[in-house]
């Protein structure tokens, strides 16, 4: 096969296998998958996601800066390997200023923006991707999902990219 | 002493120590995990009383699978007071972990086994120096979900960088 064909058949074969919405990050390790057809990076890392016990986990970021910014998740369960959900197609927009939560699952005590919609995690994790490398915050807690107000609640760590600084 | 013979005592004192038993304190040599060199990654001051408990969750952000072990000292200091080696686990790329004692609402894949110490302190050991997050909480261990959980503070090694 010519060079010229053989790249125009891996673009269309790549383009035809790679939908906009689904993710394609698999392990921590692998690259970000893009957001909405965006590209992403990767800015932090959640251990101790739970949803389990009538717990669930909540991600709540919050855009710094003067323009709109795509922020997902990607949940990942006790055995590693693929990811839960698809961080693409439950992503959201956060305008300037404004700040989303995202949910594990609904909790009484809570409202939220999206649902992350992984499933029951034991003890899982998180990555939190955005398609702007800087101007994201975020904060991450378990509570009791049944009860307003929550019987109880917990911060997560929140670690930049894979490097854990300590408190 | 002979050459021989220092060799026979150092060998019958290694034979002496089987692997994983912890004998340092917080700040001594890290144990090895079931026979691998292991790391002080995170230490964790802890309380185990009245019905709450202290939980610790690693995942490993790495491509290739880690031992991870917790290690408790008591209020008092001295010596581990229990096995981090026997009860660490390793943890495959992506994976997660829960080290914590049984409990109404979640089920750890493993239990340090720290006894009923008051107040103390953990450390986190692993056999790689990097490629591994941790969180640690204090929760109810009666009720589910938990009636009280409280976010606990996961220091460095040894130095507090401070809130």
């Amino acid at each position: 096969m010519r060079p010229a064909i053989r790249l125009i058949v891996i673009i269309i074969a790549l383009g035809l296998t790679t939908p906009v919405g689904v993710a394609q990050g698999q392990v921590f390790t692998d690259p970000p998958p893009p957001l909405m057809g965006q590209q992403s990076f990767y800015l932090y890392s959640v251990p101790g996601v739970v949803s389990v016990g009538g717990l669930t986990t909540m991600f709540a970021c919050t855009n710094t800066t003067s323009a709109s910014i795509r922020v997902g998740l990607e949940i990942f369960g006790d055995a590693g390997g693929a990811a839960y959900n698809d961080p693409s197609a439950t992503s959201l927009d956060i305008n300037a200023g404004g700040t989303v939560r995202f949910a594990m699952r609904p909790a009484l005590g809570f409202g939220f923006s999206g649902d992350l919609i992984a499933g029951g995690v034991n003890a899982g994790s998180a990555r939190i991707l955005a398609t702007a490398k800087s101007g994201i915050i975020c904060s991450a807690f378990i509570a009791d999902a049944g009860n307003a107000p929550p019987t109880s609640m917990a911060k997560l760590t929140v670690v930049k990219a894979t490097k854990q600084r300590g408190e | 002493m002979r050459p021989i013979i220092r060799l026979l005592v150092l060998t019958a004192l290694a034979l002496a120590a089987p692997l994983g038993v912890a004998r340092a304190q917080i700040n001594g040599s890290p144990p090895p995990l079931m026979g691998q060199p292991s790391y002080h990654l995170y230490s964790v001051p802890i309380i185990r009383s009245g019905g709450v408990e202290p939980f610790f969750e690693c995942t490993n952000t790495s491509s290739a699978t880690i031992r991870v072990g917790v290690e408790a000292f008591a209020g008092p200091g001295g010596a581990a007071i229990n096995d981090p080696s026997a009860t660490s686990l390793d943890i495959p790329p992506s994976g997660s972990v829960i080290f914590g004692p049984t409990n109404a609402w979640v089920p750890p894949n493993s239990n340090p086994g720290i006894g009923p110490i008051g107040h103390g302190s953990a450390r986190i050991l692993a056999s790689d120096k990097k490629g591994i997050i941790c969180t640690a909480f204090l929760a109810d261990v009666f009720n589910a979900p938990p009636t009280s959980m409280v976010h606990l503070n996961i220091v460095s090694k040894l130095k507090q960088r401070g809130d």
